[in-house]
């Protein structure tokens, strides 16, 4: 029992890590675009890049 | 007819280059002999399963010494603009690639036949006893390890930045070879030389065309203009 | 294509749907299928264990694919998704490989051993390693996406012969053992509800990084409009 939730919860950790660290990541681009005066949509971006 | 001599000149011109500068060829000789004699040394105290941890001395040796040669072969180019003026001459890089691949070979071969030599004398291994055998196991094993090598050398060290990190692609890819090689060697170290044997040679060779074939097709994507 | 053009709000319904199909599969596995008898709950870790590997797998397949794309075309388009399905290929793979020990360890008694599929599995994650470190170390966009691509198309070649050579060492791991109905549906579930989970994953960090580039193409531009106004 003590080694299914050890693994469940390694898991769960990780994953969270990475998903924290993505979302960290966003907030790092959408400030870099309200630097660049985009509106906060990564599609205005995506325009501008084609 | 034209381009096989272009390669045989490149391949001339690599080896005199380092004839005449030995910049690669004697570090990766004095490693090789410096890591056979250390495991060698300890190697009287393991008894029985003895051919066994020879067999993957010998190829991880082999491996780490000749990187310094795969290293060299297209980090050499980099310097003063030699790529550039490779790059001018009028054949695909196809055979740019198989010049180079050739030379690494080669390179390969001079430390496998030092290795393989200081083993026997060293360790008391009856490699001998079965001289072709060895001699196509160490050709198959060769290839495979110079055909990735050739092949992410080309990619690797065209900065300074990326050159360290070759040993360290390679090894996860050649598993297979080292595996197999050891293997291999093990069993003729072992004198039995039967249908086990030949299948480890049979990966070698799968390897061996798969990864020269795979070089040869993507080399063209690789090399930057 | 479509993900990342719409806004940035947190309650899409894909979202929503996700976490209730990735819900519905957890409680399945820990609390609806049966306990094995000779196991007992360890054996639930089954169902996370064969969804993580199968990501593993299919996000090296997307990355070996991605990357040969990229080699061909040489857009940078097709290394956002190689390096988004290599990090989470390489997240799944290192799953796999812990929750595949901690499960040997209560079956066999130990934390490891040379069987085929775990040496395979094994250097599958050298190989994802690899490709990470690599796009770590090199700065120059095309030079980091030209050298983890052929790491990732020769991997890809190398994989059955990998197999082939681990598979004539030696073997324990059981390769689909007789289950129960309710065993089955949780496991099938299971994978299910991982692979929309680690695809959305997948998709929303390869349009992060999509944006990533684009945005930094932009920043350069500003920066040499700023100098040349400052020179004039």
């Amino acid at each position: 029992m003590t080694t299914l939730i050890v693994t469940y919860v390694i898991c769960a950790f990780a994953v969270a890590l990475y998903i924290l660290r993505m979302s960290g990541l966003q907030r790092q681009i959408l400030k870099r675009m309200a630097a660049q005066q985009l509106p906060l949509q990564s599609s205005a971006a995506e325009k501008s890049g084609d | 007819m034209q381009t096989a001599t272009t390669m045989y000149w490149i391949v001339w011109k690599d080896l005199v280059s380092e004839y005449r500068a030995r910049q690669a060829w004697p570090a990766m000789l004095m490693l090789g002999v410096v890591v056979t004699f250390l495991f060698s040394a300890q190697l009287d105290a393991v008894g029985e399963s003895q051919s066994r941890m020879l067999a993957i001395q010998i190829w991880l040796a082999i491996f780490f010494s000749g990187m310094l040669s795969l290293n060299r072969s297209f980090a050499a180019e980099r310097v003063e603009g030699c790529w550039d003026a490779l790059r001018l001459y009028p054949i695909h890089p196809v055979w740019i690639y198989l010049a180079k691949l050739t030379v690494n070979v080669l390179a390969l071969g001079v430390l496998q036949a030092v290795v393989f030599m200081l083993c026997i004398v060293l360790c008391n291994v009856p490699l001998l006893n079965h001289p072709w055998q060895v001699a196509l196991l160490a050709l198959l094993g060769n290839l495979g390890i110079s055909a990735v090598g050739t092949l992410l050398g080309s990619v690797c060290c065209s900065d300074r930045q990326s050159a360290p990190l070759l040993a360290f692609m390679t090894l996860p890819l050649i598993t297979p070879v080292i595996v197999a090689a050891s293997e291999a060697t093990r069993l003729v170290c072992d004198g039995s030389i039967g249908a086990e044997w030949w299948r480890w040679i049979g990966l070698l060779a799968v390897f061996a065309v798969v990864f020269v074939t795979a070089g040869i097709v993507l080399i063209e994507f690789l090399i930057e203009d | 294509m479509n993900q990342h053009t719409k806004s940035h709000s947190h309650f899409r319904p894909i979202y929503v749907g996700t976490a209730c199909v990735m819900t519905a599969a957890l409680v399945m596995a820990l609390y609806f299928a049966p306990t094995e008898e000779t196991m007992g709950h360890v054996q639930r870790i089954l169902y996370l264990h064969v969804s993580v590997a199968w990501i593993g797998l299919l996000g090296f397949a997307v990355m070996g694919a991605a990357a040969m794309a990229y080699l061909f075309r040489r857009d940078l388009d097709w290394d956002c998704w190689s390096q988004a399905a290599n990090e989470v290929g390489w997240l799944c793979c290192s799953l796999t490989l812990l929750t595949g020990s901690l499960w040997a360890h209560s079956a066999w008694g130990t934390w490891w051993t040379w069987d085929p599929r775990l040496t395979t599995m094994f250097i599958l994650w050298a190989l994802c390693s690899c490709c990470l470190v690599v796009r770590g170390s090199i700065e120059h966009p095309h030079h980091k996406a030209r050298l983890a691509g052929i790491i990732a198309v020769l991997g890809l070649i190398d994989l059955p012969l990998v197999v082939m050579a681990t598979r004539w060492f030696r073997g324990v791991h059981p390769v689909s053992p007789e289950m129960e109905p309710t065993m089955r549906i949780t496991l099938l579930l299971n994978v299910v509800a991982f692979t929309i989970f680690f695809t959305v994953l997948f998709l929303r960090r390869r349009s992060q990084l999509l944006s990533e580039r684009l945005l930094h193409s932009l920043e350069i531009q500003t920066l040499k409009i700023r100098e040349m106004e400052i020179l004039t």
